[in-house]
């Protein structure tokens, strides 16, 4: 895997944890910036001292700006409107679901409750986005 | 009664009619004739009197020319030409003389002769024989040859007949002499013969054309009245004013002109005869036509009469009277006529009678029912005048709002109306008046209590006669509900926005948790499961278990509040393909277990695709998992249509099936029948159905028996009312 750039936006610890232990387990170990809400995220991305990461996790539930909110931020900006977002969020509503997509996210994953299924979602994802998937940026 | 009046009746005008066609006749016959004769008579009377003067001018002219002649002869004769030259032999003479005036009584024989000498004069009877040295004139008229006019003397009339004694032949000269006989007219016997001959009644004169001297042979007269031209007649009146008829004639030979007259009454006689004799054979002939008239005119008057008796009965009630019908003339068709009409007549009024009765009755037994219906009508029914009164209100006025019919015609009715609706209840009256209606305006009435009633009105204007019929609802209940159920609504939609956010935060926050609790329990499996034995191990995967259940639960509660929540699309929907689609999901995502599965192709129904899927999912996967003891399965999806029912969707399977003693309880959220140990499960995926089949009107069904396999069944439309 080449070395990638991570940025996971997520408030909770406990799932902090957890995403960072699937992460790790399936050698997913690249550079990991974490972010515990939509403030210090936007701050981070849209920053243009800050190095652009290849892919960024993003829960929805945030406090102080919501996840959705940050998305549509950063799809405002040119510099970040092309970056990867993968929604990973508890939330399976319809709402979510549409406006995620609506504001410009590239995929929408639920984090499943077993961790099992939690760690290989994971694992998945980062094959993907990191290595299997084509992106300007690289 | 005046019989030549219109009024008058046709009996008598008939015969009258005819009497007077023959009176007419009859006179205008009589009349005719009688101038005809008259006429006739005239002619007739004219050539009787100018025979009668012609015979008499004749008479005369004979008797005078006899007279002259006789002169002439004397004139001529030998013994007197002889005693008039020689003047000898007188008494020859004389008696020549005197023979002739005795064949002429009372005539005067008179010779003069000129000469000289002594005047001879003879007078003997008769006989005037003078000579007269002077001449022949001796004072007297000359003497004229032939006859003389008339003339008076000594009382009587007389003429001369003259003739003239000529000188011997071959002498010339003037008459010597002359010999007149002078006959006086007295005999009354010519006169008589005269009428003997004219006929009497006739008066007869004549005299000198010329002058005045007539005489009727006796005596002088008169002249006649009148000259006649020629010989014409003349019609003239004496003084008495009879009429005559009178001609005049010249006499021939003489200086005279007869006159013969009559009197028209004696020749006109006849025809005032033939009319004195036609009359009464005229007024006879007349009275018999009229009685035969009169008869035959009864057997056409008498019908009509009749006819006009009976349609005057007709007309004034009586439909029986028929007329006899009598011959086959034109009088005995229309008599016969009449019959067939008045029976017609009769008929038709008799069924008109009927048909009075009847709508009569129609008429009152609706009349009834309106007035029933208006007193018996729970809505407040009205009528009002356009100005603002009521003029008529029904029953429920009272029990409504508590006042009385009397109250409420004694106001104007937008006293009753609440003050604050009193400005658009005028405005709504105005627009009635102008020819708009009403309906389903609002307003409060003030009831006898001094409470308020919402009223909801109909109402439209007859603008003829200046009246709004209205019919008011008390909608004040009504309205109280609507008010309840607004309020309702909104506690529910807040209900439900609070259901949503709930369903919202549930969907992230209680999901975390679990994640946690089951994550790090399997962190500590993988970390530190050698140290804690299996029987740590144990404990971990139960906890494990338990926070993936729990999860499960709620997605499958979210799955219910999404269903309750959801706005529902309804369109056609393939139910065999959703099936179909979702068993071979099922089969595909469970290569080892044996199922045969049957869809019934066609289905399709109206209904939310979304929530119909949840819900055959959820039968499909309940069926997928209760016959998964079966080695081979059987599951089948279908529809059970029956008369005068919903159709009936349903999955059957031959799977575990279930105790029907516990059926009440399948459909509730949570409820199991199962141990979870048999089959997993939360026990919402039923409930989930239940709330999908109720959202499209249906109901759900479920049939089963312990080992025998279960039937879940559902109608997606209420059942038709019956």
């Amino acid at each position: 895997m080449k070395h990638s750039l991570i940025a996971l936006v997520e408030d909770n610890p406990d799932d902090e944890i957890l995403t960072l232990r699937a992460l790790k387990k399936h050698g997913i170990a690249n550079d990991i910036v974490v972010l515990r809400d939509g403030v210090e995220a936007l701050a981070f991305l849209l920053a243009p001292d800050q190095p652009l990461p290849h892919l960024v996790l993003l829960d929805l539930n945030l406090p102080r700006i919501s996840g959705l909110e940050v998305l549509q931020r950063i799809r405002g900006e040119a510099r970040t409107a092309l970056l990867p977002v993968v929604i990973l969020t508890s939330s399976n509503e319809e709402q979510d679901l549409i406006e995620g997509y609506r504001l410009g996210a590239n995929s929408y994953v639920q984090k499943p409750v077993d961790f099992v299924q939690f760690s290989e979602a994971v694992h998945q994802l980062g094959l993907y986005w990191l290595v299997l998937n084509q992106h300007p940026q690289r | 009664m005046n019989i030549l009046s219109r009024a008058a009746s046709l009996r008598w005008r008939l015969p009258l009619l005819i009497l007077m066609l023959l009176a007419s006749i009859g006179a205008a016959f009589t009349w005719t004739a009688y101038l005809e004769m008259r006429h006739a008579l005239r002619r007739a009377a004219d050539e009787r009197v100018q025979g009668a003067a012609a015979q008499l001018a004749d008479i005369l002219a004979q008797s005078a020319a006899s007279r002259a002649a006789e002169s002439r002869r004397l004139a001529a004769d030998a013994a007197v030409r002889r005693l008039v030259f020689t003047g000898q032999d007188a008494e020859a003479a004389m008696a020549v003389l005197r023979a002739a005036g005795q064949r002429v009584p009372e005539a005067t024989v008179r010779v003069r002769v000129r000469g000289d000498g002594a005047v001879l004069r003879l007078v003997g009877e008769n006989v005037v024989l003078e000579r007269s040295p002077e001449g022949l004139d001796t004072g007297e008229p000359s003497p004229v040859e032939g006859v003389g006019p008339l003339r008076l003397n000594e009382g009587r009339v007389s003429y001369r007949a003259t003739a003239m004694i000529q000188p011997q032949s071959g002498e010339t000269g003037t008459a010597v002499g002359f010999v007149s006989i002078e006959r006086p007219l007295t005999s009354s016997s010519s006169v008589r013969v005269i009428e003997r001959l004219i006929g009497s009644g006739a008066v007869l004169k004549f005299g000198n054309a010329e002058g005045d001297l007539w005489t009727d042979l006796s005596v002088p007269v008169e002249r006649p009245p009148v000259v006649t031209p020629g010989a014409a007649t003349v019609s003239f009146a004496d003084d008495q004013g009879t009429k005559h008829l009178g001609t005049q004639v010249r006499i021939a030979g003489t200086p005279w002109s007869a006159w013969v007259n009559f009197q028209e009454a004696s020749f006109m006689e006849p025809a005032a005869t033939l009319v004195r004799r036609m009359l009464p054979w005229t007024l006879a002939f007349i009275l018999i036509g009229v009685v035969a008239i009169g008869l035959v005119s009864a057997r056409i008057t008498t019908p009509l009469e009749q006819m006009a008796k009976a349609a005057e009965a007709i007309a004034s009630g009586d439909y029986s009277r028929r007329v006899p019908v009598i011959g086959e003339n034109e009088i005995g068709r229309l008599g016969a006529a009449f019959n067939v009409m008045a029976a017609r007549v009769g008929e038709s009024r008799d069924a008109l009678e009927e048909r009075v009765k009847a709508r009569t009755e129609e008429l009152s037994q609706s009349r009834e029912e309106l007035d029933q219906f208006f007193s018996m009508s729970l809505d407040l029914l009205c009528i009002a005048s356009v100005e603002g009164q009521f003029t008529r209100v029904n029953p429920a006025w009272e029990h409504v709002l508590g006042w009385t019919s009397a109250d409420l015609t004694a106001i104007p009715y937008l006293t009753l109306v609440h003050p604050e609706d009193a400005a658009l209840t005028a405005r709504e009256s105005e627009a009635l008046a102008d020819g708009e209606t009403t309906s389903m305006f609002e307003n409060r009435y003030r009831c006898r209590d001094g409470t308020y009633r919402w009223l909801s009105w109909k109402a439209a204007a007859n603008l003829d006669r200046g009246l709004v019929y209205a019919a008011a609802r008390d909608v004040t209940e009504e309205k109280r509900v609507a008010r309840a159920l607004h309020q309702y609504t909104a506690e529910l939609t807040a209900a439900n926005r609070e259901l949503e956010a709930f369903s919202y935060s549930v969907s992230h926050d209680l999901r975390a948790p679990l994640r946690s609790i089951d994550g790090f329990s399997q962190a500590l499996l993988e970390d530190c499961g050698a140290r804690l034995g299996s029987g740590g191990e144990e404990h971990l995967r139960r906890i494990r278990s338990a926070a993936q259940h729990m999860g499960r639960l709620i997605d499958d509660l979210l799955k219910l509040a999404r269903v309750t929540r959801a706005d529902m699309h309804f369109e056609t929907i393939d139910l065999s393909e959703m099936a179909r689609t979702t068993l071979a999901a099922l089969s595909e995502a469970h290569p080892d277990r044996a199922v045969q599965w049957r869809v019934q192709p066609g289905l399709t129904v109206t209904g939310d695709a979304r929530l119909l899927q949840i819900a055959v999912t959820n039968l499909l996967e309940n069926a997928w998992k209760f016959s998964g003891k079966r080695a081979q399965a059987h599951i089948e999806f279908g529809i059970r249509e029956d008369a005068g029912q919903a159709p009936e969707y349903f999955v059957s399977d031959d799977g575990a099936g279930f105790d029907t003693a516990y059926a009440s309880k399948l459909f509730g959220a949570f409820q199991r029948l199962h141990h979870s140990g048999d089959f997993p499960g939360t026990g919402i995926g039923l409930a989930t159905v239940q709330r999908v089949v109720l959202r499209h009107g249906g109901r759900v069904l479920a049939q089963g028996a312990v080992d025998g396999g279960a039937t879940f069944s559902f109608t997606l439309q209420p059942e038709p009312q019956s």
